[in-house]
């Protein structure tokens, strides 16, 4: 070793590495980018951020990996906690990391109603298909026919499309990206930390699960990745094809994107009109 | 050859994975053995590096760094 180090290391405990994801797992691919993004804004001390998480593989990421203050939260129940911290002292950027299984299927109700109110908070969704950490049990994102150990026969449920779904409430920012989409999702994680710095800003992040979603198919992580980059297209580009051949692309782009007022904003200004 | 631009390589860190040598537009990477300290292969650069740094962004365990020479 003779002193280079990779950049996204000086957001990181170093004394917890290795990380414990598997092997090729894209949640660091994920880190890399929120990181590039913070070094990109010139924030160096994340002392005026909180990241929040609940359970799951990519709940792992804010908790002991990055260098700065965090809540590892209840199954499911990370924004409710993030919406606490945030109400309590607002002058703190809120980061929430969590799964599809984590947010989008426990805690489903909790991100819809966040997204409603408009809550200033930042919400990163990686979503990995399947449940990872409890062995890759069919989740409401996995696609339909997709062989998961809950569904052996393929799964005959259609997935949830939770960007197009938080895209139709109150929130300021819904964008999707690929995790093949690396320059797309760190501007992104750019434009949530230093450009609309209120309301509810999501960003999911589509990125399969590497032992339980990759490996079932014969793939390494690396084939995938090329795979992804032909698989994953923007979403003006889809509109453009016939309605039968859009089933086999993933839409990715942004999908609202607005700079109203956020919660608090909103309620300050209701407890101004209430003291009158 | 002129190499300008090189990797670095943290063993500890490395999972073998793969990705990197997966993503390299020249094929300059190649998996290469087993580290006898962590028990899995580790990238090593065969071919010329441009200096893309897609190994070092893709990298989901923060071991490979691509730095310039001189």
């Amino acid at each position: 070793m003779s002193g280079h180090e990779h950049p996204s290391l000086k957001y990181m405990r170093k004394e917890v590495l290795p990380t414990a994801f598997c092997p090729g797992c894209f949640n660091g691919i994920v880190m890399n980018a929120l990181f590039q993004a913070f070094e990109e804004l010139e924030i160096l001390d994340l002392k005026k951020y909180v990241f929040v998480s609940g359970i799951g593989c990519s709940s792992w990421i804010p908790s002991p990996y990055i260098k700065a203050d965090s809540l590892h939260t209840l199954h499911g129940r990370a924004i409710p906690v993030a919406t606490g911290v945030k109400l309590a002292n607002p002058d703190l950027e809120v980061i929430v990391i969590g799964g599809d299984g984590d947010l989008a299927s426990i805690g489903g109700n909790h991100l819809l109603h966040a997204a409603r109110r408009n809550m200033d908070l930042v919400v990163i969704m990686i979503n990995n298909l399947v449940y990872g950490m409890t062995r890759g049990q069919a989740a409401p994102t996995t696609p339909k026919g997709m062989i998961t150990p809950t569904t052996p026969y393929g799964n005959p449920e259609e997935p949830m499309d939770v960007a197009r779904l938080l895209a139709s409430t109150n929130a300021n920012y819904v964008a999707k990206w690929c995790i093949s989409q690396y320059m797309f999702l760190k501007n992104s994680f750019k434009k949530v930390l230093g450009e609309i710095k209120r309301g509810f800003r999501f960003i999911e992040v589509y990125a399969p699960c590497t032992t339980f979603v990759i490996r079932r198919e014969n793939k390494t992580p690396g084939q995938k990745l090329k795979e992804l980059m032909n698989t994953c297209i923007g979403l003006e580009k889809l509109e453009k094809m016939p309605r039968e051949e859009r089933t086999k692309y993933i839409p990715t782009g942004v999908f609202k994107e607005n700079d109203k007022p956020g919660f608090i904003d909103n309620y300050r200004q209701y407890v101004s009109i209430s003291k009158r | 050859m002129s190499k300008v631009f090189t990797v670095e390589v943290n063993g500890l860190l490395c999972k073998g994975c793969g990705i990197c040598s997966e993503i390299c537009p020249r094929g300059a990477l190649v998996m290469d053995g087993v580290n006898s300290e962590t028990g899995y292969p580790n990238p090593k650069i065969v071919g010329e590096c441009v200096g893309c740094k897609l190994c070092m962004w893709f990298c989901p365990d923060q071991a490979i760094v691509v730095i310039k020479k001189g």
